[in-house]
């Protein structure tokens, strides 16, 4: 009988994101039409998967992420190369901003290299069972080839095996009877960019957004052609 | 005494002493495969031989729920980490 995850608030049969690099710090973001960059050393000796926050309040009561909001300022871009994280902003024509922003950088399934430890720059707790840890149900990194005749499915059920996608999409076949949270990075020319979770904007075409159903998940992946590498994290609900 | 064992009277015969002294080693013979640890009405933590045959440390909430299994899984005998939520018993939800 499989367990259910949905019962537990650590299971290690499944392992956890591991966070190499994070950093909080104030930003500005003063009105006007031109995108805002931040660009912050990781010093790590491999290029993280990266993911960031901002808020208005320091303590980020509120939150927003990628690209969320149908309003200015918006965070529209994180992205991660052999050096740096960055971060881009496009502002408020009218409205200056100071915000806080938060990065943080996942070890990615491919890197071999070692980190130095996070636990001091972050929590004061480093374990804490008062918080559920998603379970990781597949960590990877698979490279796609937009073929239309191709049909991809990476089956977590039987082995984590990845096939073929169909075009401009990667879906991945879970069978879970729930709906698990899917996260995605790609990889290319050297960079790490996060996904795009954006549903729906009116103007902005979607290039990037994950979806998830009860027996298979995925994201779409815009006007890529060709091959392209893709960092796949898939989050069991808890 | 505190715990479970059961002290000799001075006054009882040999053969009642016999009898008591070789229960409380009998106690003692079974806590070297198995400690439980008690606050007098429910079981607080286990460690060591578990009920299903495996070895690990069992930890209870207060409502006497198995909650935090810190050892071998009951199945196949894999080691690991399991904490289930409020309600779940940790030793039904490990397969």
């Amino acid at each position: 009988m499989a367990q259910n995850l949905a019962h537990f608030m650590l299971n290690s049969d499944y392992p956890m994101d591991k966070v190499v690099f994070y950093k909080q710090q104030q930003i500005s973001l003063p009105a006007g039409s031109s995108a805002i960059t931040f660009t912050i050393p990781h010093s790590l000796l491999f290029t993280p998967l990266p993911i960031a926050i901002w808020s208005e309040d320091e303590d980020f009561s509120s939150v927003y992420g990628l690209d969320q909001l149908v309003m200015a300022p918006r965070m529209t871009l994180v992205k991660a190369d052999a050096t740096n994280i960055t971060v881009s902003f496009t502002p408020d024509s009218g409205t200056a901003y100071t915000g806080y922003l938060r990065v943080y950088g996942l070890l990615p399934a491919n890197a071999t290299q070692e980190a130095a430890p996070t636990v001091r720059q972050s929590a004061k707790l480093v374990f804490d069972t008062d918080k559920i840890y998603c379970p990781l149900i597949f960590s990877g990194l698979i490279t796609t080839d937009f073929n239309p005749n191709n049909v991809a499915k990476v089956n977590v059920t039987h082995g984590y095996k990845e096939l073929t996608t169909q075009a401009n999409r990667v879906e991945i076949e879970h069978n879970l009877g729930n709906y698990p949270f899917i996260s995605f990075w790609r990889e290319a020319n050297g960079e790490i960019k996060a996904g795009n979770y954006v549903t729906f904007q009116p103007g902005y075409p979607l290039q990037y957004y994950s979806y998830s159903d009860i027996d298979k998940c995925g994201f779409y992946c815009g006007q890529s052609a060709g091959q392209d590498k893709w960092h796949i994290r898939i989050y069991a609900n808890v | 005494m505190p715990n479970r064992f059961t002290p000799i009277n001075s006054k009882q015969d040999t053969q009642k002493a016999l009898q008591t002294i070789n229960n409380n080693f009998m106690m003692l013979d079974a806590e070297t495969y198995a400690k439980t640890i008690s606050n007098g009405k429910n079981s607080q933590m286990v460690s060591g031989k578990l009920s299903n045959g495996r070895y690990g440390e069992v930890f209870y909430d207060a409502g006497g729920m198995p909650r935090i299994l810190i050892g071998q899984a009951p199945g196949d005998g894999r080691p690991g980490i399991w904490i289930t939520k409020e309600g779940f018993n940790v030793l039904d939800e490990v397969k």
